[in-house]
């Protein structure tokens, strides 16, 4: 049963002080931080700071919500004050390090005149900065070594924080005292504390066991279930929060009138029933961990993802290949003969056929432009319009990847010229062999870039790859399509000479079908 | 499809620029116990710029990037440092050039080796005062532009820049304090300053492929130059010419001498003489 003894008052907080000043450390100093990381996008604002001993904090505001070293401190809103405040800090420490950055994070707090819960969550900010940057203290001996004496003499130099300790103090075992200035306490559902709490400035969540008093000054108290605190809550300019959870002894608000403690006055509201859903700072941790994932992403992670990425980029190549190698086939077996008139061109005048290209490609747009023009004003036409519109684009295409084909035709041979050993089972008498083998040829540069680029130091060289294989391929294109467009589609053969044919070692037998060879003999003979 | 599309889209003059999500990240750390530091740079794309930072301050790195397409890093970790950015996706290089930028400070107090490997985009390297133990500097397709305003407090015993498609110039040579500086370009357009203290001889390497040379040569120093060319004018005006060398009217009696040996394809070459 406590009882309010006034002229106890000075005799416990300079017994508390004593204590204090028994288990404390030298004067706190300021902590070396070495290195720091800041973050900062349109959902994410985070800090990172490594100290000198090893240790890393990270604060991070995250898609709406805080975490401490992946721990939920709170939820906030994009750009509501908290946020903005956060990032101020962040903009400011910018460009500093070591002692003007510790002093930095240690001299912030919140302005006070925000809302509440944008306020005590930089509260929790502000107290883990502090705590982050001051001393590191040494392994722990007792419990009471994790105060220091200076900042039980801050609490104590408010005289305020004198009137309200003495009485809180008063018939509780100081020897088993455990004092927590200035930072959060956890006793985690399983842990038993033996003795009593103080909490000053602080956090105390609770759902283990206490076997003694509990003393808040300015502090906030989270029971949770299955918590329980055997003693007393006694507390003064503090919240409780209750969860659920069992208190044995009394709770007493220091700040009531001795008449108002009589009365019976309920200090400690009841966990509510049903339980109320816990709000965001309560939240399960193990909800949150995408997100922690995402604020302390892992290097080895990053370059597993590069290799996958690279992985995919080459299977994607991969199937282009296998997509446009069936379109080669069937181009070759269903219009055999204008590709072959398209691959002529190409070799007697790749440069004419690559000038015309070049013209055609910027002339496509412009044309179908006016030539939608023209349909639309033209009443007779509006019905065209309707087939010129699709039918255009897909002209172009289908010609442009005619001439690719026939570009790609010539790499092949190219490629087969050069004998290689790997290559052997490549039939250079069928010109579908031939062709895919160009394909294949065009489209390799594209999986050796992805492949670079995933590795350190020389992805640049992959990137540079990709640049070269695309102009290639828009070159490949070009060409091609001008030698459709001079050929007509294949079917013009008129400038070359007479040699030409004679010269030719295209395969004659690029069909894969035996009729089909047939029809581009027939084809020939036509021609001439 | 997507290689077969980017080729036609090209080609077409069309492409969509895809939604940039900018992110910053900014790493910083202080000298410790580091006595020597190797610094590797590995930037493909975007603006880079590096400036000497304080003594104390072992490096400071700020990424700008959009964060849907790239990641940055910085491992340090047994006084080597590794920055770069991993790039992923299909964006053109100029999206990316928009989009990325990396902002570097290294320190003064700190002998270090540096290697920089970056590609399309532009670079903006202010060395002065670093103490440079080697340098190596590559770039793909990108306009650089190399300054060396106060000496080297250490001496170098080599430095090797090596261009492929790209823009260069480098003034204040003299002032690495390198006994052997190679430059080697593909494609592009290059202009080196020798000014600068010259704290003792050295040699000067250029390979040049298809470009323009621009040497420029401070009156006070002696100049030998030696060139190998193909298809290549070369114009140096106030050099005595002996065959296929160019000597500084002071050469004999210059406190310091440069050589310098000139292998280019096809191209000009220009050797000014600055005051």
């Amino acid at each position: 049963m406590y009882r309010f003894r006034p002229m106890n008052l000075l005799g416990t907080a300079l017994v508390g002080l004593a204590a204090a000043f028994a288990a404390s450390e030298s004067a706190a100093q300021e902590r070396a931080v070495v290195s720091s990381q800041v973050e900062v996008s349109q959902s994410e604002a985070s800090l990172e700071l490594g100290f000198a001993d090893g240790e890393l904090l990270v604060l991070s505001f995250a898609d709406g919500v805080a975490t401490l070293d992946g721990e939920v401190l709170g939820s906030y809103q994009a750009g509501d004050d908290s946020d903005r405040a956060w990032r101020d800090l962040l903009g400011s420490i910018l460009s500093l390090s070591d002692g003007p950055l510790a002093r930095e994070l240690e001299a912030w707090a919140p302005d006070p005149g925000l809302a509440a819960p944008e306020r005590s969550l930089l509260d929790r900010i502000d107290r883990a900065l502090a705590d982050a940057v001051a001393a590191r203290e040494p392994p722990l001996q007792t419990r009471r070594e994790r105060t220091s004496a200076q900042e039980f003499l801050a609490v104590l130099a408010r005289s305020e924080g004198i009137a309200a300790l003495g009485p809180a103090l008063a018939d509780v075992d100081l020897e088993s005292m455990d004092i927590r200035v200035g930072e959060d306490y956890s006793v985690a559902e399983g842990d038993e504390v033996d003795g009593s709490v103080l909490v000053v400035d602080g956090w105390l969540d609770v759902a283990g066991r206490i076997r003694g008093d509990v003393v808040l000054l300015d502090a906030t108290l989270t029971l949770g279930e299955p918590g329980r605190i055997d003693g007393d809550v006694r507390h003064a300019r503090s919240e409780i929060e209750r969860l659920g959870g069992e208190v044995r002894g009394e709770v007493v608000d220091l700040a009531e009138s001795p008449a108002d403690r009589a009365a019976g006055t309920p200090a400690l509201p009841e966990p509510p029933s049903p339980p109320a859903p816990p709000p965001v700072a309560e939240t399960p941790e193990s909800e949150w961990e995408p997100d922690r994932d995402r604020a302390t992403p892992d290097r080895r992670d990053r370059s597993e993802w590069r290799a996958l990425q690279a992985a995919g980029e080459v299977i994607e190549t991969i199937f282009t290949f296998i997509v446009l190698g069936c379109l080669t086939l069937l181009l070759t077996r269903f219009a055999g003969l204008h590709l072959d008139t398209v691959t002529r061109e190409i070799e007697y005048r790749p440069g004419r056929a690559a000038a015309v290209g070049f013209a055609g490609g910027f002339l496509v747009v412009p044309v179908f432009v006016i030539g939608c023009v023209v349909l639309a004003i033209s009443v007779v036409g509006i019905p065209v319009l309707l087939a010129w519109v699709p039918l255009y684009p897909l002209a172009v295409a289908l010609a442009a990847f005619a001439g690719y084909v026939g570009v790609s035709h010539h790499v092949g041979r190219w490629v087969l010229d050069q004998d290689y050993s790997w290559l052997e089972r490549v039939d250079r008498s069928r010109a579908t062999h031939v062709r895919l083998t160009g394909l294949g040829a065009l489209m390799l540069p594209f999986a050796v870039g992805s492949a670079l680029g995933a590795i350190p130091l020389i992805g640049w060289i992959g990137g540079i790859v990709e640049v070269l294989a695309v102009l290639a391929g828009i070159v490949a294109v070009m060409t091609g399509f001008g030698a459709v467009i001079i050929t007509r589609g294949g079917k013009y053969t008129a400038l070359w000479p007479d040699r030409f044919d004679e010269d030719m070692d295209i395969p004659v037998d690029w069909s894969p079908a035996d009729d089909v060879e047939e029809d581009a003999d027939e084809g020939r003979e036509e021609e001439r | 499809m997507n290689r077969l599309l980017v080729v036609l889209m090209l080609a077409a003059g069309a492409g969509q620029l895809q939604a940039a999500q900018l992110k910053t990240v900014t790493w910083s750390r202080q000298v410790t116990d580091e006595e020597r530091l190797e610094v590797n740079v590995s930037y493909g794309a975007g603006e880079l710029t590096l400036r000497p930072g304080e003594s104390d301050l072992l490096y400071r790195a700020r990424f700008d990037y959009d964060e849907d397409f790239a990641t940055p890093r910085a491992d340090y970790g047994s006084g080597r440092l590794d920055l770069g950015i991993s790039t992923r996706g299909n964006r053109r290089f100029k999206d990316q050039s928009e989009s990325s930028s990396l902002d570097l400070w290294l320190s003064r107090g700190v002998p270090m080796d540096l290697e920089l490997d970056f590609g399309a985009g532009s670079a903006d390297l202010d060395l002065s005062g670093l103490p440079l133990l080697d340098l190596d500097v590559s770039t793909g397709a990108s306009e650089s532009e190399i300054r060396v305003d106060e000496v080297n407090p250490v001496a170098m015993e080599s430095a090797s820049i090596n261009v492929g498609a790209a823009k260069l110039s480098m003034y204040g040579i003299g002032n690495l304090n390198v006994d052997r500086v190679t430059v080697k370009a593909g494609v592009g357009s290059v202009t080196l300053g020798l000014d600068g203290d010259w704290p003792r001889d050295a040699r000067v390497s250029v390979e040049m492929g298809l470009g323009a040379l621009e040497i420029r040569v401070p009156e006070s120093l002696g100049v030998h130059v030696m060139r190998e060319n193909f298809l290549t004018a070369i114009e140096a005006d106030g050099f005595v010419r002996s065959g296929r060398s160019y000597r500084s009217p002071n050469w004999e009696t210059a406190e310091r001498r440069v050589e310098i040996e000139i292998s280019a394809a096809l191209g000009a070459i220009d050797i000014v003489r600055i005051p």
